[in-house]
């Protein structure tokens, strides 16, 4: 049940509705819990009971934690995250390590193909700043069971994010969150800005990308360009898309969302990157994995080690995949040396601040392409049309994919000169503004694309 | 103003400007009409405006089809070109469809009677209703792989076995109940571009989108019933018009190595033709060569994938040269 799905289009009215008639904030949140488990259960009802069971576990572990002597409590953490990273790695990296173990030694060791839960990765993430925030003192645990599980299962971000920190969604919990009608208006702008996002534009670059990806060495470096183009793009209003959507979901029903993105691409280096693109990731890897290593409190060297070592293992949480780690490595060696040239030029020239951000935007679609190849030979491939060897092939200027470009290019340029899009439902003309998008994209989106990328992960 | 009073005005507004679009750029589908004797064709005198595979604008000619309007009878030496919508070609412009190319080519008139979703099982009604009223020299039966299917399928005319043998059926259209009710619904909302846009577009979102009318271009492999049908129409249609040309239609895979994805369908059609007596003309090894030198596949378009769908311009350029072949061959036999 995606956001973007009829199914869905019809349980949050109903869940809406049921939510508004009831007076009381504990049925309220009892509702709302039961509703988060339908829809989690949607895919498959049994990973309901390991949602409540992992987050059980790590809700006991951080009154744990709190009520140890010092010198226990580092054991209590180190549980945590043997549990969540342990359940992580075994359903989402068994697989991958014993293919990659039987392709380095010739063994056979069988094949484990285990079914992964629906946003995994976000909510052990989710739990492990839980447990290390109280661990560092930094919040103290709930005493309430069901407060732990709401936050943990709450739908809007319980799939693909953004990832919300127990330190930011349970103290919103102290509060009562009856439907209230400019919750509900600002949150339909927020769901709809991201409902169009994903079915206006990313889905019409999906076509594109799928095709083009598909068979690189088919199409002609033109065509090459313009799928990664499109991959680039679709991405973005993809993920931030759903963000959007989830976003505006927490609020239809009071509560708020961290922002998740901020115009990435138009940062004006790959350390700016980092905190625009899902900042709720980088954020946290910043947190938890960049500071834990050391940071750069150990040195200079230190520093770029752990920056590097930092994104590798981002790359690596993105999926079970060679590619994936590539796409982290050099994201990590790039903030490294962004890193290296600014301590060493603090003040970035004219020359600097023109190129910055077309730089950028380069590096960037060049690593989305291990990102989004299934495989190293995909990869090659699309980096050596995209060089313009090999470059004949098949011309395919693809209308809608220029088309979506175009808009994009120009969204991004209307931002870039300080300005907003934002709906605003209390104003007729944004109503008739979104019924008429929702009728051009049901007479032009295509039907065979509906799945969130980071749904994946 | 209250706030809904001006969301409907200014809606209005919006809705009109969506029709003219759909009527100019978007998109325009002409309403559809049934005849007994050979099923569906596009309604007379209509705008069409094809914008989801390549672009073109045209009007339906008093007869539903994308032509300009044919005389009765034809002048000597025309040919009818009879075929489902890759005859039609609507996704290109009238000068670029193969049958006017064709005429081009060969100094002869050539008119274009084709239908998105006919089969050779509409031909042959056509043929037999309409034989007498345009008595043409040569008849063209485009023929491709989706035709296996159509050519059997219960929701189209098709041939049925019953104990006197082989026979041809046409479906009756619902006149009365739910079903003529809905369709009239349909055809009321589709003389607005915009409803019909809809129409088409909601029930693709509820999986219902092919009514078996449509132009599916799928196939799936012969079977000997297939066989059988595919023999009886073509000796059915060489009963009725002798100097009928069969010309095969590839559903191209160019992605690997340029194969025909109607595995069984030429040789299926070419072996059907040979029994009847008719010429087979198969345009596969021009449309591969030509693919071979450009890179550029002869199906689909920027506004849509490319090697699927409908033939592009250039594919109905070789498709008309194949033909112009086989009419400037004959003419040279003694």
């Amino acid at each position: 049940m995606i956001f973007s799905s009829l199914p869905f289009l019809i349980f949050l009215p109903i869940v809406l509705l049921l939510v508004a008639l009831l007076k009381q904030e504990q049925h309220r949140r009892i509702a709302i819990f039961a509703a988060s488990l339908f829809f989690y259960g949607w895919w498959d009802w049994r990973f309901c009971f390991f949602l409540v069971a992992a987050s059980t576990i790590d809700y006991w572990l951080a009154l744990k934690i709190q009520q140890a002597a010092p010198i226990q409590k580092r054991r209590w953490l180190l549980l945590s995250l043997a549990s969540n990273l342990g359940i992580l790695a075994a359903f989402k990296y068994v697989g991958w390590l014993l293919h990659n173990i039987n392709q380095l030694t010739g063994w056979n060791l069988p094949a484990v193909d285990i079914p992964l839960p629906l946003g995994i990765s976000f909510f052990t993430f989710q739990a492990m700043s839980y447990t290390i925030d109280v661990y560092r003192g930094q919040f103290n645990p709930t005493k309430r069971w069901f407060d732990f599980s709401f936050s943990m299962s709450f739908f809007p971000h319980l799939i693909a994010g953004p990832i919300v920190r127990a330190s930011h969604f349970i103290p919103q919990l102290d509060k009562e969150h009856p439907i209230e009608r400019d919750n509900l208006l600002d949150g339909l702008a927020t769901f709809s800005k991201g409902f169009l996002k994903k079915t206006l534009l990313a889905d019409q670059f999906a076509v594109c990308v799928d095709v083009v990806f598909a068979n690189p060495a088919f199409f002609s470096s033109g065509t090459v360009w313009l799928g990664v183009a499109a991959y680039t793009a679709q991405i973005y209003y993809d993920f931030s898309g759903y963000t959007d959507m989830a976003i505006g979901l927490a609020r239809m029903f009071g509560f708020q969302f961290p922002n998740n993105f901020d115009h990435p691409y138009l940062s004006g280096n790959i350390t700016d990157f980092w905190r625009r693109w899902h900042i709720s990731l980088s954020s946290w890897l910043r947190d938890y994995l960049y500071i834990s290593l050391g940071g750069n409190r150990k040195g200079r060297l230190r520093t770029y080690v752990n920056l590097a070592l930092t994104m590798l293992l981002g790359g690596l949480w993105h999926g079970a995949n060679w590619t994936f780690v590539v796409w982290g490595g050099l994201h990590g060696l790039a903030l490294a040396m962004h890193k290296l040239i600014s301590e060493r030029w603090p003040n970035p020239g004219q020359v600097r601040r023109l190129l910055g951000v077309p730089l950028t935007l380069l590096f960037v679609m060049v690593c989305w392409v291990f990102f989004r190849a299934p495989s190293f030979d995909v990869a090659s491939i699309v980096l050596r049309k995209m060089a313009f060897i090999d470059s004949v092939g098949c011309d395919w200027p693809y209308v809608q994919a220029l088309l979506g470009l175009g808009a994009a290019i120009g969204a991004h340029v209307y931002v870039a000169f300080d300005r907003r899009l934002a709906f605003d439902f209390r104003k007729p003309i944004f109503l008739t503004i979104l019924v008429v998008a929702l009728i051009i994209d049901l007479m032009f989106a295509p039907t065979s694309h509906g799945a969130f990328i980071y749904f994946q992960f | 103003m209250s706030y809904f009073a001006r969301f409907a005005a200014q809606l209005a507004v919006a809705l009109v400007v969506l029709e003219l679009l759909s009527r100019v750029v978007l998109g325009h589908k002409p309403a559809l009409r049934y005849d007994k004797r050979y099923d569906r064709l596009s309604a007379p005198n209509q705008n069409v405006v094809e914008a989801q595979e390549g672009f073109s604008r045209g009007r339906t000619n008093e007869l539903g089809n994308l032509d300009s309007p044919m005389p009765s009878p034809l002048p000597a030496h025309a040919i009818l070109a009879l075929g489902d919508s890759l005859t039609e070609a609507r996704q290109v412009g009238h000068a670029d469809r193969w049958p006017e190319r064709l005429a081009a080519l060969t100094q002869r008139e050539v008119y274009n009677a084709g239908q998105r979703g006919w089969s050779p099982a509409n031909a042959l009604g056509y043929l037999q209703a309409e034989k007498q009223r345009f008595a043409p020299e040569y008849v063209v039966l485009q023929v491709s792989g989706n035709d296996i299917d159509d050519m059997v399928s219960e929701k189209r005319p098709h041939v049925v076995e019953g104990v006197e043998g082989l026979s041809l059926k046409v479906p009756k259209r619902g006149k009365s109940g739910m079903a003529a009710k809905i369709n009239k619904a349909k055809e009321l909302v589709s003389r607005s571009a915009l409803g019909g846009n809809l129409i088409t577009a909601g029930l693709t979102v509820l999986g219902a989108g092919n009514d078996g009318s449509g132009n599916a271009l799928g196939c799936s492999p012969p079977t000997a019933f297939n066989t059988k049908a595919a023999n009886w129409l073509l000796a059915q249609i060489r009963a009725e018009h002798a100097k009928t040309v069969v010309i095969y239609l590839p559903l191209l895979n160019y992605y690997e190595g340029c194969s025909d994805k109607c595995t069984g369908a030429a040789e299926l059609f070419r072996n059907a033709a040979a029994t009847a007596g008719l010429p087979f003309v198969d345009a596969t090894a021009a449309l591969c060569s030509s693919f071979a030198q450009t890179h550029q596949p002869l199906h689909g378009f920027w506004n849509s994938l490319p090697g699927v769908g409908h033939l592009n311009s250039e594919g109905n350029d070789v498709v008309a040269h194949v033909l112009a072949d086989y009419f400037a061959g004959q003419k040279a036999a003694p």
